[in-house]
């Protein structure tokens, strides 16, 4: 069976761990991101669940958040929105400011 | 190349960004994104910052709870309780709750069957009347076994579904959400809408464990 990585029904697994692990205010602030483009229609739930379901396996692979941010980045690059290096130079820019 | 026009920071040359390469502490890196995100969006006009706040404050006020009424008062009150099952977005419509974009399919616990749901796929979730689903609902080993082994991931939760009752999961989606109506509580038949709404708990919404006075 041809069965891509987000399809998950089925694959071998862990048992669950059933943690009361709180979303952290950048995981929060990037869903209400989202949730905003949505209201414009300017980014669909769908187009952002292809792009996540098109992630390299290792990036789809990590913390449910940082796939949500990459796929972001992939999908609003697409939609000519902004571009991969000027999410990165901004973020040189943010860090500087905070002297980190 | 890029097409950063800022001017503050001069793109028209290769060079490496120190520190927005994986390798910093990762948070920290993801972090730096959606902040970059949200700044440049709100720069360009595709959302203002206003906005994202709205959406925040409305994520942050998004709880259990509502949840909790919705089943209360179907469990008080026969006739919405019809209305809920037949119609479930504009059963909850009636309460001011909103679906968003999604439709809601509101599924009943009976004597002879338990409901769970699950998104399969990703991560659906009623959120509107639920808050953001907890880490183990987007999980792989919850994901994957849910729809082929159900009474081994219950029994991770402590919930023991006798072998002559059908469970019957319910795969998500981005259009279609499920919500468990679990079955009141023994003993409770008395009480308030206000108090049954206390012991229904987020997990028993989505069917992981049951209700208990």
């Amino acid at each position: 069976m041809n069965q891509r990585q987000h399809d998950m029904g089925g694959m071998d697994a862990s048992p669950v761990e059933a943690s009361a692990h709180e979303a952290e205010p950048w995981a929060k602030m990037i869903t209400s991101l989202a949730a905003a483009m949505r209201e414009y229609d300017v980014m669909r739930i769908d187009e952002l669940r292809r792009a996540l379901e098109d992630l390299p396996p290792e990036i789809y692979e990590q913390d449910y958040f940082e796939r949500w941010s990459e796929a972001m980045v992939n999908l609003l690059e697409e939609k000519g929105l902004l571009t991969r290096d000027e999410v990165m130079s901004r973020m040189d820019a943010i860090k500087a400011k905070l002297g980190s | 190349m890029s097409t950063d026009d800022r001017g503050t920071h001069d793109h028209d040359h290769d060079h490496e960004h120190p520190g927005t390469t994986p390798d910093v502490n990762e948070t920290g890196y993801y972090e730096l994104m959606a902040e970059a995100m949200k700044e440049l969006l709100i720069e360009k006009g595709v959302v203002s910052a206003d906005d994202v706040r709205r959406n925040l404050e409305f994520l942050d006020s998004r709880d259990p709870v509502d949840g909790g009424r919705v089943i209360a008062k179907a469990w008080t009150d026969p006739d919405f309780k019809k209305r809920l099952l037949e119609d479930g977005t504009a059963a909850v419509g009636e309460m001011g709750l909103t679906m968003g974009d999604a439709e809601l399919v509101v599924v009943e616990n009976t004597d002879d069957v338990h409901n769970m749901i699950v998104c399969t796929l990703c991560s659906c979730y009623p959120r509107t009347l639920l808050g953001l689903p907890p880490d183990w609902y987007k999980s792989k080993s919850y994901r994957s076994r849910a729809v082929v082994e159900p009474r081994a991931v219950l029994r991770e939760f402590g919930t023991e579904v006798p072998d002559d009752m059908t469970v019957r999961v319910h795969d998500s989606n981005a259009d279609m959400r499920y919500l468990v109506l679990p079955k009141q509580p023994e003993g409770t038949e008395d009480w308030p809408a206000e108090k049954l709404a206390e012991i229904v708990s987020r997990d028993a919404m989505v069917g992981v464990v049951l209700p208990e006075a």
